[in-house]
This record gives C-alpha cells, sequence and structure tokens, in this order.
C-alpha cells in the first residue's frame, strides 16, 4: 500500500507503520514434535507528536478507513495530554530520506515437508549417532519482519528482515544430576540461506556432544574474583548487556552511571565498543537497519573510543533534550509497539592478540565459552549465566566447567582488560527485553579481564 | 467484521472442510489504554486494538496450530490451508488432543468499564509524590486498563468465554543523589480499581524508601554460607524458576525434572504451602480458561512440603501418562507464616535480605548463582547496609526444603500473593 496517500491526513509531526511479523516454530523434544505453529501479526500504528507529548495508536486492520481512524486516535491522544501540559515544543524535522532493503532469501523456498524432513533427519542423527542421551531438543525458530514506514516529513522507509534460528540442546546426567549444553545455528535470512548443509551440521553436533561429556565430568568453577578470558560470544553480551544499555539515553535521564561519563575514560585503552548500523568492515551486520522507527537515518554510533565514553544512543526527544544527534536507535518491536531506543549491532573492536597467547598468559583462571542469558544494570554491575568453559592452569586449558554466572560493574571489568583478540564474532540470535522484545546482534573479539565468578 | 462465535464457527467449519479430525479455535480480543511517564511527566497516551484467533487442527493424531490476528473469511481460509500443509508432515503422536465438551459456560472477571480520568490523576498523583517526597528516585512509569475478551470453542462442542477487565503498573526506578547511584528496582501490581494511591500497593513506596537507602550500598568483602529472606516480588520469580524447571511440560516430558517422581513426597519445609489460585477473588488477574481449553481450577502445588501436581498440559499429561494440572501455573499464592518479617530478621545470625535475584537461568538439577539486587546484610539479627557486587548461590529445590519460617505479612500484587521467607544455606560470596 501507498502510505503516502495518508500524508495530508498527518497534520502535526507523524510516523505512519505498517509492519508484519510472521514465525514459524517447530519443536522436537525426544523426537516428539511438540511445538507445530505459523503465526502472524500484521498491523497499523500511528504516533503524533503535539507541543511535547505523544499520542499513538494501533489497530489490526489495514484498511483504509482503519488507518484513517488509527491517525486519528493517536492525534487524539496526543492531544489530550498536550491540553494538560505547560510545554511548548517545536515538531520535529529532519532530511526526507527514503530506503529499501530486502534480506529474503533469493533462493528457491523449502517446502513444509522439506522443513520437517530436515528437522526429523537431524533429529534422528542425534538419536541414532548418541542412544544414551538423557533428552535431545531441536527447534527451529524463523522469524519474518517487514516494516513500511512513512513520515510527515515524506521519509519512507521499507525493510523485510527475516532471521533463522536453529537451536539443539542435548543432556545428560551424572548421578541423577542432569547436565546441559546448547548450540545455535543460523543467521540473518530464511532457513533456506542457512539450513543446506546437514554434512556440516553434523560435525557441530558432534561437537557439542563432545563438549557436553566433558561438561558432564567438569567442576563447579571457584567462586571469587578470577583472571578470564571471555570468548566473543560473552564479549559480546558484555558490550550488549553490561554496557549498551548504561549509554541507552533513557537510561541515562534516569540515572545510568554513564550520565556522569561522558568523555571520560571509561575502560581499558585496548577497549573500543561500537553500535553499528548495518555494516561491519564491508559486510552486512546480523541485524542491519538503515531507517529507524522516527524516520532517523541510522548510522553507527562510536560509543567507545579506546576507553574513552564518546557517545549514547538517542531517539528524537533524547537527542533533542542532551543536544546529541540522533543516529536511529528508535525501534519498535510490532506493529502495536511505540520505537524506543534500542542497540542495534553492539561489538567490542578486535584487538591484535592471538588466543593461544591469552590462554597462555594465565596462571590460574577460567575460558568461558558459551552464556545463557544476562542482565544489565543502571550501575553497570551485570551477571551473565555462563554454561560451557574450562579451567586454565599453569598456561594451559584444563577441565570442562559446570554452569556458573559471572558478574562485575561494566566499567570496572572493561578498565581490567588486558588482552583483546584479533578474532571478531558475531552472535545473531539475540532478543532484547525492554518494555518490548527486539532482535539485536553482538559481537566482540575474546579478551582477558577480571570478573567476578559465581562458583557453585 | 465476524464476531467471536462467527469466527469461530467458520474456521472450525473450514477446517473440519479440510479433513481436520479435531479442531480447536480460540478468539481473543484486547483493547488497551495506556498512560507513560518519564521523569514525572505523562509524555505518552496509547490505545491499542487487536483481535487474535488461535487455530489448532489435529488429523490422524498429526497436530499443528496458528494464530493470526486478521480474522476475515479469506484469512481464516488461508491459515488453514497452511495448517493442513504444516499438520500433513508432522509425525503421528497420539498424545495430541482437543478439551472434552464441557457444560457451555461465561466467565466476567475483574471490570467492564475503565475510568480513564482516574487513570491519568491517578499517574499524576504518583507523578508528584516521586518529584516532591522520593526526590532521589526517577524512573518510567507505565499504567494501563486493559479490556480483554476470549472465547473458545471445538469440534467436541466445546463453548467456554471470559472477558476481563483490569488496571495494572509498571514502575521501573533507580535513585541517585550526585554521584552515587543504585541498581534499578521494580514493582508492578494489577487492582480492580485506582482508589489508592498507586505508592500503596504492590510494596512501592516501601520499594522507594529502600532503594534511597541503597545509595548508601557496600560490597562485602567475605563469602560465607548464611541465610536468606527472600522478600515477596524475588519469592515469585524463584517460584516461576521452579515451576519452569520441574513442573511443566518441558522438563517433565524431556525426563530432567528433578521433582519428576515426587507427588507425595515432601518436597520443602513443612512451613511452605505453594498454591495456584487463577479463580481466587482476591486476585485482580486471575483467568478462568486454561490455554489448551479447559475451565481453569485452583490447586495446592506444594502442601505443608508435599508436591501435590505436576503442572502439565493436557498434551504433557498425554505424553508422560500423568495427570493432567488443574491450572498451568501463575497466580501463585503463598499461604502465610506465623513469623513476623521483623523476627525473621532478628533470627538471622548472618545472612541476607534478598530483594531482586539477577541470575542466569538455573541449571536442570536446580543449581542457581545470580547477584543478588537490592539486598541488605544481616548480622546479629539486625539489618546492617545495603549491599553490592554480593553473589549468592545454591540449589532452588534445596532452598525450600530449608526454608526456616514464614512471614504473616505478605503483599498483594494482583497476580500474586507472596510472603517473606527466611531460608538457610545459600553461599553468600563479596567480593
Amino acid at each position: 500500500m501507498d502510505l503516502s496517500q495518508f500524508l495530508a491526513r498527518m497534520k502535526r509531526y507523524s510516523e505512519l507503520r505498517i509492519q508484519d511479523n510472521s514465525n514459524i516454530i517447530l519443536a522436537l523434544l525426544n523426537g516428539n514434535l511438540v511445538r507445530n505453529e505459523k503465526n502472524k501479526s500484521r498491523g497499523v500504528s500511528a504516533r503524533v507528536f503535539d507541543n511535547g507529548s505523544w499520542g499513538f495508536a494501533s489497530k489490526a486492520e489495514t484498511k483504509e478507513p482503519s488507518i484513517e481512524q488509527t491517525i486519528f486516535t493517536a492525534t487524539q491522544n496526543a492531544r489530550f495530554l498536550a491540553e494538560k501540559s505547560d510545554v511548548f515544543q517545536d515538531p520535529y524535522t529532519s532530511p526526507t530520506i527514503h530506503s529499501t532493503k530486502d534480506f529474503s532469501t533469493k533462493k528457491n523456498r523449502w517446502s513444509q515437508a522439506q522443513i520437517m524432513q530436515y528437522l526429523q533427519s537431524v533429529d534422528a542423527f542425534i538419536a541414532k549417532q548418541y542412544p544414551d542421551l538423557l533428552s535431545r531438543l531441536v527447534v527451529l525458530n524463523c522469524l519474518d519482519i517487514e516494516k513500511h514506514l512513512i513520515t510527515t516529513g515524506g521519509t519512507t522507509a521499507i525493510l523485510k528482515l527475516p532471521r533463522t534460528v536453529l537451536y539443539i540442546r542435548l543432556s545428560t546426567q551424572k548421578d541423577g544430576s542432569p547436565c546441559e549444553m546448547m548450540d545455535i545455528f543460523g543467521g540473518k535470512g530464511n532457513l533456506e540461506d542457512h539450513l543446506s548443509e546437514p554434512e556440516g551440521l553434523s560435525k557441530r553436533i558432534d561437537a557439542l556432544h563432545e563438549k557436553l561429556m566433558e561438561k558432564n565430568e567438569g567442576v563447579h568453577p571457584i567462586s571469587g574474583f578470577h583472571d578470564v578470558i571471555l570468548d566473543a560470544d560473552l564479549a559480546g553480551i558484555l558490550a550488549h548487556e553490561a554496557f549498551g544499555h548504561t549509554v541507552e539515553a533513557d537510561l541515562v535521564r534516569n540515572g545510568s552511571i554513564a550520565g556522569d561519563y561522558l568523555n571520560k575514560e571509561v575502560a581499558s585503552p585496548l577497549v573500543s565498543l561500537s553500535d553499528f548500523a548495518h555494516t561491519f568492515q564491508d559486510e552486512d551486520t546480523p541485524c542491519p537497519i538503515f531507517i529507524d522507527d522516527e524516520g532517523i537515518e541510522c548510522k553507527d554510533a562510536h560509543i567507545v573510543e579506546r576507553g574513552v565514553l564518546k557517545a549514547y544512543l538517542h531517539n528524537r526527544d533524547s537527542a533533542h533534550q542532551m543536544g546529541h544527534e540522533p543516529l536511529g536507535n528508535a525501534r519498535a518491536w510490532s506493529f502495536s509497539d511505540e520505537p524506543l531506543i534500542r542497540m542495534r549491532n553492539t561489538a567490542i573492536l578486535p584487538g591484535s592478540s592471538k588466543l593461544e597467547e591469552m590462554i597462555a598468559s594465565i596462571d590460574d583462571g577460567y575460558y568461558f565459552t558459551k552464556t545463557s542469558n544476562g542482565q544489565a544494570d543502571m550501575t553497570g554491575e551485570f551477571m551473565f549465566g555462563v554454561t560451557a568453559g574450562y579451567e586454565i592452569k599453569s598456561g594451559k586449558l584444563g577441565k570442562a566447567v559446570k554452569d556458573t554466572t559471572i558478574s562485575g560493574k561494566a566499567f570496572d571489568v572493561l578498565s581490567s582488560v588486558a588482552m583483546v583478540s584479533d578474532e571478531m564474532k558475531w552472535n545473531f540470535s539475540g532478543m532484547c527485553g525492554k518494555k518490548q522484545m527486539i532482535p539485536v546482534g553482538m559481537g566482540g573479539p575474546a579478551i582477558k579481564c577480571q570478573i567476578s565468578v559465581g562458583g557453585k | 467484521m465476524m464476531n467471536h462465535k462467527e469466527t469461530i464457527e467458520y474456521a472450525l467449519h473450514a477446517m473440519e472442510g479440510k479433513g481436520a479430525d479435531q479442531a480447536q479455535v480460540v478468539v481473543e480480543s484486547n483493547v488497551m489504554q495506556e498512560l507513560n511517564a518519564e521523569s514525572h511527566i505523562t509524555k505518552l497516551f496509547r490505545t491499542t486494538e487487536e483481535t487474535q484467533a488461535q487455530l489448532t487442527y489435529i488429523k490422524e493424531h498429526r497436530k499443528a496450530s496458528t494464530k493470526i490476528n486478521q480474522t476475515a473469511r479469506e484469512e481464516i481460509d488461508q491459515a488453514v490451508e497452511e495448517l493442513v500443509q504444516l499438520s500433513q508432515h508432522a509425525p503421528i503422536d497420539e498424545a495430541n488432543d482437543i478439551a472434552p465438551k464441557v457444560d457451555d459456560a461465561t466467565f466476567a472477571l475483574g471490570i467492564q468499564e475503565p475510568d480513564m480520568d482516574r487513570l491519568y490523576q491517578s499517574l499524576q498523583e504518583l507523578n508528584e509524590e516521586m518529584k516532591t517526597r522520593y526526590p532521589q528516585i526517577s524512573g518510567d512509569v507505565v499504567l494501563w486498563y486493559e479490556d480483554k475478551k476470549k472465547t473458545l470453542g471445538n469440534t467436541n462442542g466445546l463453548n467456554l468465554s471470559e472477558t476481563k477487565g483490569k488496571y495494572t503498573f509498571t514502575v521501573m526506578f533507580s535513585a541517585k543523589d550526585k554521584d552515587r547511584i543504585t541498581s534499578f528496582n521494580y514493582s508492578y501490581a494489577s487492582l480492580l480499581d485506582l482508589s489508592q494511591r498507586i505508592t500503596q500497593v504492590g510494596m512501592l513506596g516501601s520499594l522507594f524508601e529502600q532503594t534511597i537507602a541503597e545509595l548508601d550500598a557496600q560490597p562485602l568483602r567475605s563469602k560465607f554460607e548464611g541465610d536468606v529472606i527472600v522478600n515477596p516480588l524475588c519469592l515469585t520469580s524463584l517460584l516461576q524458576m521452579i515451576a519452569q524447571n520441574a513442573l511443566m511440560d518441558g522438563p517433565m516430558i524431556s525426563g530432567t525434572s528433578p521433582l519428576k517422581d515426587k507427588i507425595g513426597v515432601q518436597v520443602a519445609s513443612e512451613l511452605f504451602t505453594w498454591e495456584s489460585n487463577p479463580r481466587s477473588p482476591d486476585l485482580a488477574g486471575g483467568y478462568a480458561i486454561t490455554s489448551d481449553g479447559f475451565v481453569a481450577e485452583d490447586t495446592p502445588i506444594i502442601d505443608r512440603g508435599v508436591l501435590k501436581t505436576h503442572l502439565l498440559t493436557q498434551y504433557g499429561a498425554n505424553k508422560t501418562g500423568r495427570k493432567r494440572a488443574p491450572n498451568y501455573g501463575d497466580s501463585f499464592m503463598v499461604k502465610p507464616g506465623s513469623s513476623s518479617k521483623e523476627d525473621m530478621i532478628q533470627s538471622v545470625d548472618r545472612g541476607i535480605l534478598l530483594s531482586r535475584f539477577s541470575g542466569g537461568v538455573p541449571a536442570a538439577n536446580g543449581d542457581f548463582s545470580g547477584v543478588a539486587k537490592n539486598s541488605f546484610y544481616i548480622e546479629k539479627g539486625k539489618i546492617q547496609h545495603p549491599i553490592s557486587e554480593v553473589m549468592v548461590s545454591g540449589n532452588i529445590f534445596d532452598l525450600i526444603t530449608h526454608i526456616q519460617s514464614v512471614s504473616q505479612e505478605r503483599v498483594d500484587f494482583g497476580l500474586t500473593i507472596m510472603p517473606w521467607v527466611h531460608a538457610t544455606g545459600v553461599t553468600i560470596s563479596g567480593k
């Protein structure tokens, strides 16, 4: 639908968005198809600015009268608040820009039979190869997001962004105590772009099983403060959870620690950290965004440069309040959501060390490789669940470790970074929760730092 | 546009026409009026409307389901075509089923009409109170009225419907004073009326005061095995972990649940009674119909320490050969005990008052470790000081067996009602 036909009705500064989110979820638990779903959510939303206040409305129906009604309700809602407010603020403006990006597969689409056959072959491979497992779980989650946006100034954006994630979780037990290990496959694009090489997958399943067996015989880390190497998965979540959230301007406004540190040293000079819009080293990032849901052109936000805090992440309101340039960080999860300040592709930049020399440099510590989840705080205090890793003894990898948690204060941990590896890896499966869910990319090299380990 | 009943009849007919042996449809309409405040200013007013239909199709024990929010005839027809495709290639699973016929029933929960003026006024009062009474506190407030109508029908002749309306607030906040800041804290509650000040609901006012006290947080310099007094908000999240790790379909079907063979067995202190009561008139946010089409009933989960039920759905029950649960969790209530909160603190030789647990998902065996947020150090029966950078670790199943006392006082969050609980045997690690 051509949204420009509604511009005449958008009398105040407004954003009008039609959005489709659809997903397929298939889950095989011990060979049983416990989820077999295809879900679709489509609708229209309008957001209207009136003298410093916002009105928002959404409807699932996207026919012309429904869109007009949505604009009308949003306008009324904004007026309701504006009439009660003593704030005066000019309407927002920004350059008129246009973007159309489609990351859908160019390959022939698989039939439902092919998809199911693939998953069942993966499950059958695990069952045959490893019959003594306590359980096996294979989950395919395909998400397709399609957005059409127009703003009062005439900016238009169309984005089709599919994402495919295949989770494989294996469980075993020792002395009646279950032990699990998960690996994640896929990335930006449709499943045809990622699931066409069962051979490669079987090798990774073998590797996953080997790590599960190591973990089952593993040891609980000793709790306390340790020298550790955080592999790329953990460095990425450190960039996102521990640091990235503290520089989101809505959290800065609410008192985040980063509010007092702009242009001050917050990390080791070895650390640079950015939130990339859509491109890193000439390649698409896992979650490429070109125009955000407020109609702002997306640019990279260089948050930390050689240890110094240089930027916050903004929406239109916060950028206006702080006098900074917005770089396109306002995004909404579904048609019925308003844009919030969100990260896009947040990463610590690679350094020059080799992983082997980083391990060799630690006398007594840990090498953590996988994480389950993470939480952040206004203070920069964070915690991550760690689901895989090894002891490091006298510069060599030792026994595998069981599940644990690591925690610290982001500024302290990043200030303790003594080595940064030269190998950059992206995590493509992140979903960030902050009132709404949103897909994000996270990345980084391995880093050597000091951190508090939970132990048993 | 078709109403709920017409949508269900059309979708059931369409699925039967495409060969379904069994079919079920849930239609849910949701209208929400939401106010958002930031920095003590009401900034955003949202109105959202949506109707969703969830279709379940079973043929020859092969099952598929879909959720759509476009419910015109042609959209339903397309969804049914996709369901046929999805189910054709699904494995045969005799555990797949739909809810049996029961007498038609309609349930009306909560309030049917919002007072929008009062909604705005309540938020303005909270903005003003935060600004004047708690000046160190800043945060974002969301306050909304939600009106839901749900109708469920299936090819067994089932016909259930539920309407519910309620107010809900969430507040995320922290305290800041010059260069001192605290961890974020939060509260929420569902309400049937807005006659009380919001700070008097869901511990919000006391959490504001507690968070301001946390400006003086200090790290602990030691590691010890000690006691925890778990506050009502944190207890809710710990019980959700136990439900997800041990009682619901996933861990029961996979066999990883440590409680899988423990029905009738003492799995917690006899001081501990944990119920799920979605039909309780004491809760503003209960429910009357389960997600798979059964009339929900209240049930004890653990009664004086003895496990009474898992939280298995119809599918989980068929799959494991065990009993379907009267409901599938949420609406948790823990029965009050005989100790006052003050007595509990006085009985602690060394430990912490745990207000928020920021930790990873517990391991399948229940081992957990994470950061004790918004928490306080207790020594010799007295709260000594707020703490920062302190980790707690232990096992959630051991924790409930080590409960020493449960408080008389409880907090009503509208969705849960929880006391304070005192347990021993948790490892507390300082910096």
